[in-house]
């Protein structure tokens, strides 16, 4: 599978800052920590009903579950909107995510369409995600929008 | 910063202790239940229920001491599986959580936890974490003995970089558990909880299925034991309704006691600064929490916005609790029942002594004779001691923090004394739902006109009783409270106030209550009699003791000269605990605020 690929990884790492730079700035510098531990640890952090302990739990970073909301719209990409995909090398698939998520960088392939049905869902996945991974709904559906964007305009 | 005043919650006692007693004294409940219920699923159930207390010598004793030994024997196997699950919490917790003390390069989080205790005058904790990772913001404070220990999720190393604040606040919260000194209790508490499951909850339900399955087998294989087996069908059906009320008597003290902890431990974090790091917490929480269908009165925790309720509104935690004293009516009514338990115990070895002592002479003849009036008075004694603890450990300090709260919120005149009625409802509910469902209990009405007698005439005259003496001790409290100034609340005033409070109920309240017990049978007469002498002495006697407790309130306490303790000036305020000094400007009442950092941002 491409996303147990280093290029995947590569690929949501910088998708993963540049959104990052835009919804928690202030984990900027800790970006690379933060995707190490995530990879190493790929699992939802399970939050304990511990009857001793503080009792309310609040996401400690969001670069992690930007990281998992990423992987998802790329399976998602991979398993439905580019079937063919599964025969590309991993650097050239690399390359069309990149394209996909990022309008501002020079294309070296033509970008991936997504029908706006396509769009909507994708939206709906991340947000998903998002909250799954402990974001405020709010938030989650920021970054969803913020990505859903983002592919509507390289489309 | 600012600086502006806050009721001080550790002005009064503290909730958590009285609510740790209460779990104690229901788990001795529970265990005295446990050997008595065992006494009748291994056979004894005719000469434990029906025997004749006043039958005398070694036939009683014979009768009653398997289940007084497997009674204590329960209860001392609780408290002891209690405290070794007490003392091997923390490894447990290092176990569950996989932490080990910081590493070298987490020493940045031990010195900034230090720094934060050391502001907060308390002794550095020892932190510890799982050795890597990044998530999770958990804490827990831990420690058997003196060790202040503080477990932290990874994701506090992201905290401390990402929210300062946040990472403050959590850390304040788990400090301020050392500072109010609710380790051992919350943990013990907890132990405590683990060993009834162990220790009495599974022996119960394993005899209590035993007990059925092999009654029904007999029954089935041999026609004439089917009858037979009904009877002790009924008697086992009681018995589980009755277990179950007490245990779900126990959670909820259990479950109040933890709620009750993070509040205090939360009041105390936001007069440490860290007020908007918690609101943060709990807004973001309250954001994600999904309602939850878990009956509130056995949640382990607050909701978060409870908290945040509590963070904003801190005078919401110095309302008078109708659940305590619910709760301290439910106790009242064990203890009663304690009584005829005690007693029937005392009777049981009373017989062995009473022939020793009619058959002996000399020093023997004064040692059994010591031994019995030891008996007697010690159990009257406990009785005592017990229903004066939960009068004044746990009804006097709800009324007090409610006295102060309405003082401070100048909500004064009848509507406030009229406003008593809700308690004292509460607590007469709790005493008979206590009576009609304390395993073994003895003093449910039996009948029809039991009932009616109970319901319609017995339990008005003790919710206004109730209501009398609740009035009376917030008349008291009131008193002593608005007119005591400087930094400590009088040891003579908090003396007078528990010694009147003790009185008056011993007076004017329990002897009621213990004789409406008895109108029923071939004592009804006399005990309606007595009841009857009793309500005519408490309608003449208790006026004259209000009368008497306003003169020594005004000749010994309102006298006392009204001196600032700052500028030294008399102050004319009629309530002075809750002014300012018209003078110098300064509190007058200290012991009851606390100054409080606000952070403006």
């Amino acid at each position: 599978m491409w996303i147990d690929t280093p290029e995947s990884k590569e690929v949501v790492t910088e998708l993963s800052r540049e959104l990052v730079a835009e919804i928690a700035p202030e984990e900027l510098e800790l970006v690379d920590e933060l995707i190490d531990d995530y990879y190493a640890n790929p699992t939802i952090h399970e939050t304990k009903d511990n009857p001793l302990g503080f009792g309310s739990e609040l996401l400690a970073a969001s670069t992690p579950v930007i990281a998992m909301a990423l992987q998802t719209l790329f399976n998602f990409v991979l398993n439905e909107v580019w079937v063919s995909a599964q025969k590309e090398s991993a650097v050239l698939i690399a390359q069309k995510m990149k394209t996909l998520i990022n309008p501002t960088k020079e294309k070296s392939e033509p970008a991936l369409g997504l029908t706006p049905e396509q769009l909507e869902k994708a939206k709906q996945l991340v947000k998903k995600e998002a909250m799954r991974g402990g974001m405020k709904p709010k938030k989650a559906e920021d970054l969803a929008l913020k990505i859903v964007g983002r592919i509507a305009l390289t489309s | 910063m600012q600086q502006r005043r806050r009721l001080n919650l550790f002005a009064f006692p503290l909730e958590t202790n009285a609510l740790f007693s209460m779990l104690i004294f229901a788990s001795i409940m529970l265990a005295l239940f446990l050997g008595r219920a065992f006494g009748i699923f291994f056979g004894t159930p005719d000469s434990i229920i029906t025997i004749d207390n006043t039958a005398r010598g070694l036939e009683v004793t014979s009768a009653y001491l398997p289940v007084i030994c497997l009674s204590a024997a329960v209860a001392l196997a609780v408290l002891g599986t209690a405290l070794i699950f007490y003392f091997r919490h923390s490894s447990e917790i290092r176990r569950r959580r996989k932490i080990k003390p910081l590493s070298e390069k987490d020493q940045e989080i031990q010195q900034y936890a230090n720094k934060l205790a050391i502001q907060a005058g308390i002794e550095p904790p020892g932190l510890e974490m799982p050795l890597q990772g990044l998530r999770g913001t958990d804490a827990q404070a831990f420690g058997v003995g003196k060790a202040q220990i503080i477990a932290l999720d990874g994701g506090f190393r992201i905290l401390r970089k990402t929210k300062p604040d946040v990472f403050s606040a959590l850390i304040h919260h788990e400090l301020a558990h050392f500072a109010n000194g609710d380790i051992v209790r919350s943990y013990f508490s907890d132990a405590l909880w683990k060993s009834i499951q162990w220790v009495i909850i599974l022996p119960f339900v394993l005899g209590l299925l035993g007990n059925v399955v092999i009654g029904f087998f007999l029954s089935v294989l041999y026609d004439d034991l089917l009858q037979r087996f009904f009877g002790p069908a009924q008697v086992i059906f009681k018995l589980l309704v009755q277990f179950s009320f007490v245990l779900v008597v126990a959670a909820m003290i259990w479950a109040r006691l933890l709620r009750t902890r993070e509040f205090y431990a939360d009041w105390r974090a936001v007069l440490w600064g860290s007020q908007n790091g918690l609101n943060k917490i709990f807004h973001e929480q309250t954001e994600m929490e999904k309602s939850k269908p878990r009956f509130k009165l056995l949640k382990l925790h607050p909701d978060a916005k409870e908290r945040m309720d509590a963070i904003e509104h801190p005078d919401i935690l110095f309302n008078l609790s109708p659940m305590i004293v619910f709760l301290a009516g439910l106790l009242l009514s064990f203890t009663f029942v304690g009584l005829y338990f005690a007693l029937s115990t005392f009777l049981a070895f009373a017989g062995v002594f009473q022939s020793i002592r009619d058959s002996s002479t000399g020093l023997l003849y004064w040692l059994a004779r010591g031994i019995l009036w030891f008996g007697i008075v010690s159990l009257i004694l406990i009785v005592i001691g017990l229903t004066g603890w939960l009068i004044n450990g746990v009804l006097l300090p709800q009324i007090q923090k409610q006295v102060v709260l309405d003082l401070v919120n100048k909500q004064r005149g009848w509507i406030q004394y009229m406003k008593i009625g809700i308690p004292s409802l509460m607590l007469i509910s709790g005493l008979e739902l206590g009576f009609l469902l304390t395993p073994f209990g003895q003093f449910a009405p039996n009948d029809l006109w039991g009932f009616v007698l109970e319901f319609f005439i017995i339990d008005p005259i003790l919710i206004l009783t109730a209501w009398w003496y609740l009035t009376y001790i917030r008349f008291i409290s009131l008193r002593l409270s608005a007119t005591q100034i400087g930094r400590n609340f009088s040891v003579w005033r908090s003396r007078f106030m528990k010694t009147a409070s003790v009185v008056w109920a011993f007076l004017f309240f329990i002897p009621g209550l213990f004789l409406s017990r008895y109108l029923n049978g071939e004592l009804l007469e006399l005990f309606l009699y007595f009841s009857l002498i009793w309500l005519a002495c408490t309608l003449l006697l208790s006026a004259a003791a209000f009368g008497a407790t306003w003169t020594v309130i005004k000749l010994f306490f309102d006298n006392q000269p009204k001196e600032c303790p700052h500028c030294g000036k008399v102050t004319q305020h009629a309530a002075p605990a809750i002014e300012l000094c018209e003078y110098c400007g300064h509190v007058l009442g200290e012991w009851l605020f606390i100054q409080e950092e606000a952070q403006i941002r």
